[in-house]
């Protein structure tokens, strides 16, 4: 028969965290992605662009102002559960008799006592490599073509 | 048995459903993974950039054709550790024992009995009617009599004991076990395939390639 240890370890949700947090990492991947985005073209408007002297309204992304893209290029995810019970049972008898001159005694005592108890842990932890890269070539080759124009 | 049930206890740990389930949680979540890796090129094909040329005309141009790759993720390592301990641990404790017991006791002699001391009456007629002579009656004697009060004699012993037996038994029967799982995983970016980029590429209509 299974102990409730083992049941809990296969029931454990420690699969469904690994997973959770993989994609976690996918999805904090893809914001950043369209945070930098959001960025470039807040960088590419005009209207938050600045006014140089007989150059017109020029973008921060015309003046060199470009994104900071990052990667998370590696991330190590450790999930840990554990699990104890401890189980103890006793149970006893004793009796004792005494004859003595005139009288007579006669006693008996039983005992049982029985403990349990089951502890629970987990923890886990993630560990990402945030890494700046640079934004792609084409993307410096366009905006150095739009420098060109300066 | 003991050792019986500690192997079959430890044969009844679900090993196998454990790395299955972890199995088929990285592969979810590697699909889950790729899906969103999709979704981040389709928005970055989508997203489009306004651009002035050098001759000033403004074109626009989508990130992807910018140059912007989708990041995907690969686990490339995963390492499942299960550990099981357990401990049976089963006593009897038995325990007899008895005493004996012997006492002693002497009494104390009693306080003496006290001599009755014998009591003479004298009674003397009164003047009697006339015509009667005196006449004296010889004293009575009364008779004391001596006698002892009764009392334990003098120097008994008594004599006690007992008999005790007493005898326990106690059965004491302990199970610990403790399991414990780690999962450690490992995800790298890796680069897009080249065929899924080449269909992108075909799909936003960029061409062949930057």
């Amino acid at each position: 028969m299974p102990t409730r240890v083992t049941t809990e370890l296969q029931q454990s949700p420690l699969p469904e965290l690994v997973q959770k947090l993989g994609v976690a990492i996918s999805q904090a991947q893809l914001a950043m992605d369209q945070n930098s985005l959001a960025m470039a073209q807040l960088f590419a408007d005009e209207e938050h662009g600045v006014e140089l002297n007989g150059q017109g309204v020029r973008s921060l992304l015309e003046l060199g102002f470009t994104p900071t893209f990052f990667q998370i290029t590696e991330a190590v995810i450790e999930a840990r559960v554990a699990f104890s019970s401890s189980e103890t049972t006793e149970w006893g008898v004793g009796g004792s008799i005494g004859v003595n001159v005139g009288f007579f005694a006669a006693s008996v005592n039983a005992h049982y006592s029985s403990r349990y108890s089951f502890d629970a842990s987990g923890s886990s932890s993630v560990r990402a490599k945030f890494v700046a890269v640079p934004p792609p070539a084409i993307f410096n080759e366009i905006l150095r073509s739009t420098l060109q124009r300066t | 048995m003991p050792d019986t049930q500690l192997g079959q206890a430890l044969l009844d740990v679900p090993m196998d459903q454990i790395i299955q389930r972890m199995g088929v949680a990285i592969s979810r979540a590697q699909h889950a993974l790729d899906e969103m890796s999709i979704q981040s090129a389709v928005e970055l094909g989508m997203t489009t950039l306004d651009l002035r040329e050098a001759g000033g005309a403004v074109v626009s141009r989508s990130l992807f054709e910018l140059g912007f790759l989708p990041t995907f993720y690969q686990f490339t390592e995963t390492t499942i550790e299960v550990s099981v301990s357990l401990s049976i641990r089963t006593g009897d404790d038995q325990h007899i024992g008895g005493s004996v017991s012997f006492g002693g006791a002497s009494t104390v002699p009693a306080g003496g009995g006290t001599g009755a001391t014998g009591a003479s009456v004298r009674a003397l007629t009164g003047p009697g009617p006339a015509g009667q002579l005196p006449s004296t009656t010889p004293g009575g004697i009364a008779a004391g009599a001596g006698q002892l009060l009764g009392g334990l004699p003098v120097g008994t012993t008594g004599l006690m004991y007992g008999i005790t037996l007493n005898a326990d038994y106690t059965r004491r029967y302990e199970f610990d076990s403790s399991a414990a799982s780690k999962v450690t995983t490992k995800m790298v970016a890796v680069p897009a395939p080249p065929a899924f980029l080449q269909a992108l590429r075909t799909n936003f209509g960029i061409g062949t390639g930057p």
